[in-house]
């Protein structure tokens, strides 16, 4: 007679930790992943001629966040509401052309005015002047009191696909299997 | 719990108190209020955070967060005084508005995923935190590593990793709290700071000696009310208290030898988990206790005020201001009051009280 030892599947399910713990630690492990990749862009991404550092990539890195919900793990960035109007880094990531709301997209030219909209100048008394040469595809809002190109005006932008903006697929499981595996090593 | 969330279960506590000075708040109290250095304008801080939430929750740029906020603050009638104007107390510039917001959208980001970082699982998985710089900065502070050990040294290195150059802690370290100007175990862990956190995995904790100490690690205890900070007992009538009355008028109240805001009164009344609660004393010297009943009533749609526009958390937190001093009073049916006040919102608040009924309408309108 032979010795033997039987284990079903519900004995291994039973010594691992709850599902939830399990994907817990998988939506960390992807937002870690995520987090860094975004961090080192965003320390690789230069400023613009003169301008002050943006830091748009780290800032896109602090809005990444991980959950469960549903029996999956989740890892999403951006703002807090996914149908709500301003994601900025998903339109990095997939592409796609910007239109304006009124006449024109504005876009800072000057760093005095880095991260300011023309609405928040006029806000606070600028006097802005628009410029728009004739059969000119672009124009430009001008400063009357310094005598400065402020903004450039443009009837549309488009932005490329950057796929570099999230690791890749690969890399975002990997790391979700090696936030989870220190757990099953140690069930008990 | 997303950062919006974490924002919005601050209630608007308006104070002459300056920066120090609200530091020496209780963190756990401190923890639950909205509020601005020396502003003591409700409305301004209604406003502040609705743009706040706003940056949180659409992705509203700080452009049109500042353009708006300045909006409100000359509808509120808001100047500063002649030796603030251009400087970091003028609620106008650039400078103070972006403090502002920003360190409000990253304590809430901060909150909300360190409750993430801190789940049983992720906990597991990655145990600690390194401590580095996650934004470069013009002038960086230069003194982190003095303040670490410093930190370090004063919670006798409980879960910080020795023998290294690296600041590495385990998430529920008492240094994080320690090394943070704000008292919270996460970050922004100073104005304007540039550091930030990096989550670090068992095996590099093993291999730093905090293998021990991270297995026996317990999420931290979240209250119902969403606070991982403990609420201290301050007897009613103690000094202590007489301070946060002198500081805080009836903004704040002794619940059970426990100080509380009563505007999160007012919130758990209005969540259902209060039945009712006194939003303090009225324009004719008289309290008003509020049920949730009332509040609840004035969340559902009005047919018989066909131009009523929805409430928001902010217009609820303005019960007590409209209480204590209304834009105008005017008598209603059945000798009741009729208290109106305008929010920066373009609204106007409408809150109807019975003499033996208490409160039986309140709404707002669109200021026409």
């Amino acid at each position: 007679m032979n010795l033997r030892l039987t284990i079903k599947p519900e004995d291994v399910r039973d010594a691992m930790p709850p599902d939830r713990v399990l994907l817990e630690a998988a939506a960390r492990g992807m937002v870690v992943a995520v987090r860094r990749h975004l961090r080192e862009k965003n320390d690789r991404t230069p400023p613009k001629n003169g301008f002050p550092k943006s830091n748009y990539y780290a800032e896109a890195a602090d809005t990444a966040r991980g959950s469960v919900a549903d029996g999956v793990a989740v890892v999403e960035v951006g703002p807090d509401d996914p149908n709500g109007p301003g994601s900025g880094i998903a339109l990095h990531y997939y592409g796609g052309t910007v239109r304006p709301k009124k006449k024109a997209l504005a876009i800072p030219i000057s760093p005095a005015v880095a991260g300011m909209w023309p609405s928040e100048a006029t806000g606070v008394g600028a006097d802005l002047a628009m410029i728009w040469p004739k059969n000119s595809a672009h124009g430009f809002l001008k400063d009357n009191e310094r005598n400065e190109l402020l903004w450039l005006l443009v009837p549309k932008a488009t932005i490329p696909a950057d796929p570099d903006v999230l690791p890749s697929d690969d890399e975002v499981l990997s790391a979700a299997e090696r936030a989870v595996l220190p757990l099953l090593e140690g069930a008990s | 719990m997303t950062a919006t969330e974490a924002l919005l279960r601050k209630t608007l506590v308006a104070s002459g108190l300056d920066t120090a000075g609200w530091s020496t708040v209780q963190a756990g109290l401190r923890d639950r209020a909205f509020f601005m250095a020396e502003v003591e304008r409700v409305r301004v801080l209604a406003a502040a955070r609705k743009e706040a939430a706003a940056i949180l929750a659409s992705g509203k740029s700080m452009s049109e967060a500042r353009r708006d906020l300045r909006a409100a603050l000359r509808a509120d009638g808001y100047q500063p005084g002649d030796d603030e104007r251009g400087t970091i107390k003028d609620l106008y510039t650039k400078q103070r508005l972006d403090v502002m917001l920003k360190t409000n959208v990253a304590q809430a980001r901060g909150y909300a995923d360190y409750l993430a970082a801190t789940s049983t699982g992720a906990l597991m998985a990655f145990p600690a935190y390194e401590f580095i710089r996650v934004y470069q900065r013009k002038v960086p502070r230069g003194d982190w590593r003095v303040r670490w050990d410093s930190a370090a040294q004063a919670v006798g290195w409980q879960g910080v990793a020795r023998g290294t150059s690296r600041m590495v802690a385990l998430k529920t370290s008492p240094i994080w709290a320690r090394l943070s100007r704000f008292d919270n175990p996460f970050p922004p862990f100073d104005f304007g700071s540039g550091m930030g956190l990096d989550d670090v995995d068992l095996t590099e904790c093993r291999r730093l000696g905090l293998g021990d100490e991270a297995k026996a690690q317990k999420p931290p205890r979240v209250d119902f009310n969403g606070s991982l900070q403990a609420e201290v007992p301050v007897a009613d009538g103690s000094p202590e208290a007489e301070r946060l009355r002198s500081a805080f008028g009836d903004q704040v109240v002794f619940d059970g030898n426990v100080a509380r805001w009563r505007g999160n009164l007012i919130r758990d009344v209005l969540d259902g988990e209060l039945a009712s609660a006194d939003i303090g004393t009225g324009f004719d010297g008289q309290p008003l206790v509020v049920s949730h009943s009332a509040l609840a009533d004035a969340l559902t749609a009005r047919p018989d005020i066909p131009d009523a526009v929805p409430l928001t958390l902010g217009d609820f937190e303005l019960l007590p201001s409209i209480w204590r001093n209304p834009a105008k009073i005017q008598k209603a049916k059945y000798n009741r009051d009729h208290l109106t006040l305008d929010t920066l919102d373009g609204g106007v608040l409408n809150l109807i009280v019975d003499p033996d009924l208490g409160v039986t309408q309140f709404y707002k309108l669109l200021k026409k």
